[in-house]
């Protein structure tokens, strides 16, 4: 089975996040992490792989500086990783580049998956758009799959409910964290040269595509907190309740 | 394609939904300042009358109404025809839904037939000049975003309870039926519903939240949210070390990687207020918390707090407002 994973290297919420003289994004000082539920999606690809057999393929949009965190990916047993380098952040040519590197590279490929969202800019777009470019179909928000013959059976959180979906392969499934358990690399494995793995595709696009006009500010600071001492919970409890009625808010 | 708005509505049990009134009256509200044309999009089976009165109620009359027993358990690929064929009939530069589960997932596929931008998760929309501006936060709450536009199309998603409902002139509706060929799904087939949640409303839509962390210390402690909650009626949620811990659900985690929520009251019980947490709340409207720790970095982003022991003060704020409020 030769099963693609999308990974997106995003900003850590933990750092100080600034804004530079022009409003952008200060990139410095800033540590990038992966997507935490892409790494759940690679976790699941080589659970698949080691059961089935195949290859598990990275595809990721990256900075160039990356490298060594995606050769923490292959010792953890991926065999390929596709870096389309742009710091593109716009959904619309991001999906049209790996679409693209997917047609290229690995078109018989069976099986996509990637995290439920980027939890930097929280847009959750590649994996729906990438099913209209691929023509397959898509499933989100899946907690446990299993591969029955051409087919998967996703249990997938909707609304109120657990559903239980079956989808025709190839298809885009998109998983959450509670889906497994990541593992750790070995040391040996960590040391391995694994870089010929790692290959640099061309991001050239033929679309013209117009873009948003994006600014950026901080969000404005929120008033102080009005705060009750709660040595006698009783009384707190009514000054809060007098402060909230105070307030309108009950 | 013309200066107008789609509104893709949601609807229960024969109710339109809270975020579709929200978008509506909303997007009713911008076309009266900006002279744009607004639309709504139905679909369902035999549904309620009274979803397209109050769809008029919200000030938008002209209705798309999508008929057929498939849409009775919806997904991406029954949809997908059917609403394209909408837009491609009414022509709108901007097409709304919910940020909601079903909204979550039609519209990237959406947006992508037509080559669209799409912004997700809305949480406030500006009129400049007779465009839109939308307003999102990203980077974990810390950084604001703002997509303005000229005259491309552009889908958003729209986060429940942030933008509210106005009070709109009511019109009388009038209904289009679409007669699309729906073909039952080949590729992605629903067999089974394997658990319904308990009866609370879904986090992303509820009023009033009460929330628990690792200050509470064993499973069967959990009776005492359990409790506040009932009183107030309101939905529970949790921090991901509860979660971690096995206590509760997954679909109950609140933050960064859980659910985001936009209550008007929450009451966060025995949790610290990680980064990753507060990111998930930060559009609520009152923030409450409690916690035995005065320099709790929750108490920077709470509105009121009460520095206690939660397994003193939940109790009594339990009972208090069960007093007030005559239960
Ligand atoms: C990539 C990433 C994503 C994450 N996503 C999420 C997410 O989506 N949601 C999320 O919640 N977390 C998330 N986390 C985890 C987050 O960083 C915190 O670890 C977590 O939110 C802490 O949960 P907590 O506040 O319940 O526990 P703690 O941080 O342990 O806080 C417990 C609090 O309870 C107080 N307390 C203890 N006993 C009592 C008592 N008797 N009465 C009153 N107060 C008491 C303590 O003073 C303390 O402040 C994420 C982390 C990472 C790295």
């Amino acid at each position: 089975m030769k099963i693609l994973v999308l990974m997106k290297e995003i900003i850590d919420t933990e750092c100080r996040i600034r804004l530079d003289s022009n409003h952008n994004i200060d990139e410095e000082d800033i540590k990038y992490i992966f997507n935490p539920s892409d790494e759940h999606a690679l976790e699941e690809a080589l659970r698949i792989k080691e059961t089935v057999g195949g290859e598990v393929i990275i595809y990721a949009i990256a900075r160039q500086a990356s490298t060594p965190s995606f050769k923490y990916l292959l010792a953890k047993g991926a065999d390929r990783v596709f870096i389309i380098p742009s710091n593109e952040s716009n959904p619309v040519l991001m999906s049209q580049m790996i679409g693209n590197a997917v047609y290229n590279e690995s078109g018989d490929f069976d099986l996509i998956l990637a995290g439920v969202m980027g939890i930097d800019r929280n847009n959750g777009q590649i994996p729906g758009r990438l099913s209209i470019i691929l023509d397959i179909p898509l499933v989100t928000m899946v907690e446990k799959i299993d591969l029955v013959k051409d087919r998967m059976i996703c249990y997938r959180e909707a609304e109120t409910q657990l559903e239980m979906i079956e989808v025709r392969l190839p298809a885009v499934i998109t998983v959450q964290r509670g889906i497994n358990k990541l593992r750790y690399p070995t040391a040996n494995s960590l040391i391995k040269n694994n870089e010929s793995k790692i290959i640099y595709l061309s991001n050239q696009l033929s679309i013209t595509h117009e873009k948003a006009n994006i600014k950026y500010a901080y969000p404005k600071t929120r008033p102080p907190v009005k705060l009750f001492d709660g040595q006698e919970p009783d009384n707190a409890v009514r000054e809060l309740i007098k402060a909230l009625i105070q307030d309108k808010i009950l | 394609m013309d200066k107008s708005i789609l509104v893709i509505v949601e609807h229960d049990d024969g109710r339109l939904k809270i975020s579709s009134k929200e978008i509506l009256s909303f997007s009713s509200e911008i076309a009266v300042k900006t002279g744009m044309k607004v639309f709504a999009a139905v679909y369902g089976s035999a549904i309620n009358h009274e979803v397209f009165e109050e769809i008029g109620k919200c000030g938008v009359g002209e209705i798309y109404y999508g008929e057929n027993h498939l849409f009775l358990m919806p997904n991406v690929e029954i949809l997908l025809p059917f609403l394209a064929e909408v837009i491609t009939e009414c022509r709108p530069q901007f097409v709304f839904t919910g940020n909601t589960p079903i909204g979550k997932d039609l519209l990237p596929p959406m947006a992508q037939i037509f080559s669209s931008e799409m912004v997700s998760d809305v949480i406030q929309i500006n009129t400049i000049h007779d465009s839109l501006q939308f307003i999102k936060t990203i980077f974990g709450g810390k950084i604001i975003e703002m997509n303005g536009y000229k005259k491309q199309r552009v889908f958003a998603t729209i986060r429940p309870n942030a933008i509210g409902i106005r009070n709109n002139m009511a019109v009388i509706p009038s209904i289009k039926v679409i007669k699309s060929q729906v073909n039952p799904p080949i590729n992605y087939i629903l067999k089974e519903v394997v658990k319904k949640n308990q009866s609370r409303k879904p986090l992303y839509e509820a009023e009033i939240i009460v929330c628990g962390g690792r200050g509470i210390k064993r499973s069967e402690d959990f009776f005492l949210l359990e409790e506040l909650a009932g009183v107030l009626g309101a939905s529970l949620g949790y921090t991901r070390a509860v979660i971690d811990a096995g206590f509760k659900p997954r679909s109950l985690q609140i933050g960064q990687t859980g659910k985001t929520v936009s209550p008007k009251i929450i009451i966060t019980c025995g949790i610290s207020g990680a980064i990753q947490f507060v990111a998930g709340i930060s559009t609520a409207q009152h923030i409450i918390a409690i916690n035995k720790d005065q320099r709790a970095t929750i108490f920077k982003t709470a509105h009121y707090g009460i520095i206690g022991d939660l397994y003193q003060v939940v109790p009594a704020l339990t009972d208090e407002f069960k007093r007030i409020l005559n239960k």
